[in-house]
């Protein structure tokens, strides 16, 4: 159940159906995503597709009757209306469409009568209806789903969809479960049964001995954790460099070199990433010195390589190296921009003071650890996040005067506004959550959302 | 097969995660987790230690040993797939038809009214009237199509082949000249040069798209010269793919056995792949080069160029050296002198024969790996043969060794040895580069 794979089988299938000969692919930005995602602008070529273009209503008018067009679309009512124009004026041989999702047989019919020349080959339900960013997880690129703790409904909707395609993908029709205690779970998941009992035919899938299962959690059921700095390697880029369709952005680096202002990080293509992406940062640093070592040692150099920016010397001053090992190289250049952050932010000190407020219940020491940071001058966000959390871990009559100074001192540091606004935001909810729980009802769930997380890896 | 419908139940509330009870209120919940499942309270405290343990490790870096962690994705096959497309079929069957009838319709009509066309307005107007009936323009205050209504300078006009009213803006005009293409009697108008100055027809937008549509289809066959020439890098790939490279790989093979006869024919076939890909370069090369009125076009021959390039290499690449006629010889010597000593040890009675088919050696192979087992051959009886090579001796051991474990029924050690009996094999592949006395071994058993 690789969902990379999936995503994988089902466009190759595309190139497959229409035979052999050159071949267009039209998309829709979604789908142009949900594309480059997993196949490589090579791999594609090698399956003779080699125009690749999006459906706009400002589209080329350039004909080519000689291409065959593989059309992969999200069944959105603009893109029908959109199909609907191309086929009345066709620009290419013959057309293989594709859509992402269920779409309904008005949309159906509605294209077919555009298509007088009859130049359409296909119509098929293909369900990548997701951005597959490793096997085990998947995006949709909702940037916010909700507003005031409800849904936006057309984010709904697009919640919906995407999981419906995953389960059809995957060949799977699960039991579902939900976290009750949060209505836009509850929400969900009643969406996605009514789908499950509409399509009855298509959720007809052949199962195992085990009904698999789908969890639908709410995210703002534990707000600490993303609070807290991760440390092993990919958690690390996305927090401090921020991964963005597997592209890191290094162009804010000083003298950086052209080739790497822009870096992709993709475990499908990258080996040594696929291997290490989960290990942490120390261990990171120390494959990648043994990696050098190793080379060092072939070419008979005794440079000393104890620190991170030795090693960045060290690869810069070897131009073969760097031909032999680009990826090498690469993840030198993360890792220096990684440990320099570390230093800098004092990432070690204020992780350790997260974890123990994280852990830890009373409070009584924690505020002037916190202060002793924030007059460190650690960055904005840090201090603000520290502060975040020992609001959301401290309960009794005292923190609330405690906060109250803590938020005076973040602003006498002249912490900005935004990010004031944010530990306020904060504070309310968590007292909102106090109102609803009763403290030992929330380290019952605790508990049992610990399991639910061990079992969203099994899945 | 289950029922879907009872499948899909929605559970809520709060249930224990590992016997799905409800207990309806998280304070119930966590006692019964407190009371039936306490070993699971380990996850809980073992939390707190965590930090320690990781920040030791981000400092010291003491990465012990430890096991890795490979998921190992089972064969995936592909997704759930819909199909709409006989509904789409039926749907655009009925709308084509009754397209294709307006079509044929709207032609006649042109015929009958290019027959005999006057070429005095006046004359000419009634001839159109007389085909094609006119709608009356009296009650008519609004253009059908754009709604915008008639006036002094937004006047009535008639379609002249289906006599409907419309505005100037929603009306579109016919050349003659391209009225007689249409009815394919490009010659049988008799005033070609006078037909371009005459009037062309005023048609409303719907029979306008419909003569359109007839039109466009007539250039969709055309195929540009890129055509030819990616059809000619098609061919050649294929003539590469599906057979050059397999019968290389076959006479390559044979080679490193030591059969210095297909040595002659290697090459050829070596040099046609050669060649192949070297047209296959040119020809996408002049792909490129080509002159391209569009963007389109233009990113398409650049992409096709890029792809070629990629499978030049990759095909160069499939294609290693050929082995030299000394070093052919030598395989074979080597080979001839184990196969004596086979004979002088009085092993082999079954002497291996020089057969040129692939299929019938892997045959006599296994024979002899049989004939090994069986008769006991253990590292010490076959130093003679063994000693050039310390790995044979290793593999003959491992190979023991897995027989006992076998015996044993320890399969778990059985795998391991057969994970280091195969990285053996690889080496030794690597080593001898295909000698007749390894292949004894490469079979695992
Ligand atoms: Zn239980
Ligand atoms: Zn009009
Ligand atoms: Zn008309």
């Amino acid at each position: 159940m690789d969902l990379i794979q999936a995503v994988k089988l089902y466009i190759i299938k595309m190139t497959e159906d229409c035979g052999p000969g050159m071949k267009v692919l039209l998309m829709d930005k979604t789908t142009t995503s949900i594309v480059s995602a997993v196949f490589s602008q090579s791999e594609i070529l090698q399956r003779e597709v080699y125009l690749f273009e999006q459906l706009t209503s400002t589209s080329s008018s350039d004909s080519m009757y000689h291409m065959k067009c593989i059309t992969f679309l999200r069944p959105t009512s603009e893109n029908i209306s959109l199909v609907c124009k191309e086929l009345r004026n066709p620009r290419y041989g013959y057309y293989y469409i594709y859509f992402s999702n269920i779409i309904s047989k008005t949309d159906i019919k509605t294209i077919a009568e555009s298509d007088i020349q009859e130049v359409v080959r296909e119509v098929q339900e293909y369900y990548a209806d997701y951005l597959a960013i490793s096997p085990h997880l998947f995006s949709l690129n909702i940037p916010s789903c909700g507003q005031c703790l409800s849904w936006d409904p057309l984010q709904l909707t697009r919640s919906t969809q995407g999981i419906i395609s995953v389960l059809l993908s995957l060949k799977k029709n699960p039991l579902i479960r939900f976290q009750a205690s949060s209505k836009m779970s509850k929400q969900l998941a009643e969406k996605i049964k009514v789908i499950f009992s509409k399509e009855e035919n298509l959720f007809n899938l052949k199962q195992g001995d085990i009904q698999p299962q789908l969890l639908i959690l709410d995210r703002r059921e534990d707000p600490v954790t993303p609070l807290l700095m991760p440390w092993s390697y990919q958690a690390m880029v996305h927090e401090l460099l921020t991964i963005n369709n597997n592209q890191v952005d290094l162009s804010h680096i000083e003298d950086i070199k052209p080739d790497f202002k822009k870096v992709l990080l993709c475990a499908e293509q990258d080996d040594l990433y696929k291997q290490n992406m989960y290990k942490n940062f120390g261990e990171i640093g120390e494959i990648m010195k043994s990696l050098i070592d190793d080379f060092k040692s072939k070419a008979k150099n005794h440079q000393k390589l104890d620190t991170i920016s030795d090693m960045k010397a060290f690869v810069e001053n070897y131009p073969q190296f760097k031909k032999m090992s680009g990826t090498v190289a690469k993840h030198v250049i993360i890792m220096e921009q990684l440990s320099c952050y570390v230093t800098k932010k004092n990432l070690l000190e204020v992780s350790e003071l997260q974890q123990q407020i994280a852990c830890d219940i009373q409070s009584s020491q924690h505020t002037q650890k916190i202060r002793e940071l924030i007059e460190k001058n650690i960055p904005d966000e840090e201090a603000s996040k520290l502060v975040m959390l020992y609001a959301l871990k401290s309960f009794s009559k005292d923190s609330n005067r405690e906060l109250t100074s803590l938020i005076q001192l973040l602003k006498s540091k002249k912490v900005s506004e935004h990010w004031i606004e944010l530990v306020h935001d904060v504070m309310k909810f968590q007292s909102k959550i106090i109102l609803d729980n009763e403290n030992t009802l929330k380290n019952a769930k605790q508990i049992t959302k610990r399991f639910y997380k061990v079992k969203i890896f099994h899945y | 097969m289950n029922e879907p419908g009872e499948e899909n139940i929605v559970l809520e509330g709060f249930l224990c995660p590992i016997c799905k009870v409800d207990f309806g209120l998280d304070l119930k919940l966590f006692l019964h987790f407190q009371e039936a499942h306490s070993e699971d309270q380990d996850l809980v405290k073992s939390f707190k230690d965590l930090f320690g343990k990781a920040k030791e490790k981000i400092l010291k870096n003491d990465i012990g040993k430890k096991e890795e962690r490979h998921y190992v994705w089972e064969p995936q096959e592909i997704g759930e797939v819909q199909s709409h497309f006989e509904y789409f079929k039926h749907c655009r069957n009925k709308w084509v038809e009754h397209f294709v009838m307006e079509t044929n319709k709207t032609v006649v009509r042109l015929e009958k009214l290019l027959c005999n066309l006057p070429q005095d307005p006046n004359k000419r107007k009634i001839h159109e009237q007389t085909i094609v009936h006119w709608l009356d323009g009296t009650d008519v205050t609004r253009c059908p199509d754009c709604t915008k209504s008639f006036n002094i300078t937004r006047r009535q006009h008639h379609c002249r082949l289906c006599g409907s009213i419309v505005c100037h803006e929603c009306s579109c005009f016919l050349p003659l000249s391209k009225a007689y293409e249409t009815i394919n009697e490009p010659g049988k108008n008799p005033m070609n040069s006078i037909a371009q100055s005459l009037p062309s027809f005023r048609l409303c937008v719907h029979c306008g798209e419909v003569l359109e549509n007839r039109e466009q289809t007539k250039y969709r066959d055309q195929k540009p010269l890129m055509c030819d020439y990616y059809d000619k890098i098609v061919e050649c790939r294929n003539k590469i793919e599906n057979d050059l490279l397999i019968k290389f790989n076959q006479t390559y093979n044979l080679l490193k056995e030591g059969e210095s006869s297909y040595l002659t024919e290697a090459n050829k076939i070596r040099s046609d792949i050669v060649k192949l890909a070297e047209t296959i370069d040119a020809l996408s090369n002049r792909i490129l080069k080509l002159e391209n009125d569009t963007n389109s076009s233009n990113v398409t021959t650049k992409n096709i160029r890029l792809a070629m390039i990629q499978c030049v290499q990759s095909t160069v690449l499939a294609i290693p050296a050929l082995p030299s006629l000394k070093e052919i010889e030598e395989i074979a010597q080597r080979k001839r002198e184990v196969a004596e000593a086979r004979l002088r040890n009085g092993q082999d009675t079954n002497k291996p024969k020089m057969s040129p088919s692939v299929s019938k050696r892997h045959n006599t192979q296994k024979n002899e790996i049989k004939l090994i087992l069986e008769d006991g051959w253990s590292p010490v009886t076959n130093a003679n043969v063994n000693s050039e090579n310390p790995v044979v001796e290793q593999m003959n051991i491992i190979k023991n060794y897995i027989k006992q474990a076998k015996e044993a029924y320890r399969f778990d050690e059985v795998a391991s040895l057969e994970r280091n009996l195969q990285e053996l094999n690889e080496e030794y592949f690597k080593m001898q580069n295909g000698s007749r006395n390894m292949s004894d071994y490469s079979t695992k058993n």
